[in-house]
């Protein structure tokens, strides 16, 4: 057995067998544990007992069924990217709906008086379409997850619209005109509730209402 | 062995940048290339699905929102495994995972010694270790890591690193030479 006091760095090359194991050590390093185990038994019994646990780690036979998140989805849990919908408090949200309202409105009554003003935002259809013979068309907004494929989107789309009236613009935004049973805010929060804990759904917001045309 | 250069650091670094400029295809590549290892590794870490899925999805929602903070000391995924050690230490803490050292009570019978195999007494018994000496065993020999990258993603000192393997070592040992069926083999070792 080798004596431990005429090997100077024998702690050093002790300190290095976990790594000689794994085989990250330079191949300097290497030759001299190597050639420090054929002379140091206990060395040699170390090195068996770290193997050991090296094979415990490595054979163990786990292959465990790879969750299928999709990046998306993490993103997701950061919030909307700039230019989505946020999801604000539910008294500020309700204020936007209820100043959204009375905007599109106050825009249709202009419109239809001749002034012709052009807004860029809310989006807003013409009160000329054909599916506002009874009642208030609601405009929605939706947006999907990335990886959700178009079949699936017009999918839960169509399922909404009763009026037969949705388009989707360049940035797969989703315009859905809706009837409503319940118009009140209330009715229209818990409804983009309810579409947005549907699979795939990134966001749904309310942008516009529209009157018919008398 | 699964070593953490199996993608270039290069490329990872490119990667990260454009992750850093909030380049959401840049982050998708980046989840491709990361998403199965973290999971793999935190599933043998965790033994839980569920633990596991939540810790990866932490881990990679850090990278995206912490992206431009990578100062490029260490290779990129010596970086991220960095972060998934630091967001394993926070779940156990918050979960209260325990981790109780073998006792005889824990293990089987003689009548059923023949149906374990010694490798799954080490197991065990690495997965009784204290978190920090579980998982610096995991980043060595499951992830393969050289001791300065082990002490770069535990953010201790080589020194440290190297104390935590040889109490792994000796708290297993001393674990094994407690039980029954080990003794036998540990007889048998001997003798070879």
């Amino acid at each position: 057995m080798t004596n431990r006091r005429h090997v100077p760095d024998h702690d050093v090359l002790q300190d290095m067998i976990p790594w000689h194991l794994n085989g990250t050590l330079s191949d300097t390093d290497a030759r001299r544990v190597a050639a420090h185990l054929q002379d140091c038994d206990a060395c040699r019994s170390m090195s068996a007992d770290f193997e050991a646990m090296r094979t415990a780690v490595q054979s163990e036979e786990l292959t465990p069924l790879i969750p299928a998140t999709r990046a998306a989805e993490i993103l997701a849990m950061d919030g909307p990217a700039k230019g989505e919908t946020r999801n604000k408090p539910l008294r500020v949200r309700l204020a936007v709906a209820a100043a959204a309202a009375v905007f599109a409105v106050a825009l249709l009554i202009s419109y239809i008086a001749g002034q012709g003003s052009r807004v860029d935002e809310p989006v807003f259809h013409t009160a000329t379409s054909e599916g506002s013979a009874q009642g208030v068309d609601y405009v929605l907004h939706m947006q999907f997850i990335e990886n959700m494929s178009t079949t699936e989107r017009r999918k839960i789309v169509e399922s909404l619209v009763r009026v037969g009236k949705w388009t989707v613009d360049e940035n797969d935004v989703y315009a859905v005109h809706l009837q409503l049973e319940d118009p009140s805010l209330a009715g229209l929060e818990a409804y983009e509730n309810r579409l947005r804990s549907l699979h795939g759904v990134k966001s749904a917001e309310f942008v516009a209402i529209q009157l018919p045309v008398r | 062995m699964n070593r953490l250069s199996a993608s270039s650091n290069a490329t990872d670094l490119s990667v990260l940048r454009r992750v850093a400029d909030k380049d959401r295809q840049a982050f998708t590549e980046l989840f491709d290339n990361y998403h199965p290892r973290l999971f793999r590794f935190l599933f043998r870490l965790t033994r839980s699905h569920g633990a596991a899925e939540e810790i990866t999805n932490d881990v990679l929602l850090t990278l995206w929102q912490d992206a431009g903070n990578f100062r490029g000391e260490s290779r990129v995924s010596t970086w991220i495994f960095g972060i998934a050690y630091r967001q394993s230490l926070k779940y156990f803490r918050k979960h209260k995972m325990e981790f109780e050292p073998l006792h005889d009570d824990d293990l089987p019978t003689l009548e059923i010694e023949g149906q374990l195999e010694k490798e799954d007494w080490v197991r065990q018994g690495i997965h009784a270790l204290p978190p920090k000496q579980e998982m610096t065993v995991m980043l060595v020999y499951f992830l393969g890591l050289s001791c300065a990258e082990t002490a770069t993603v535990t953010g201790v000192p080589a020194s440290t690193v190297k104390t935590r393997m040889f109490h792994a070592r000796q708290k297993l040992k001393q674990q094994l030479e407690l039980t029954k069926i080990p003794r036998r083999w540990l007889q048998e070792d001997t003798h070879d």
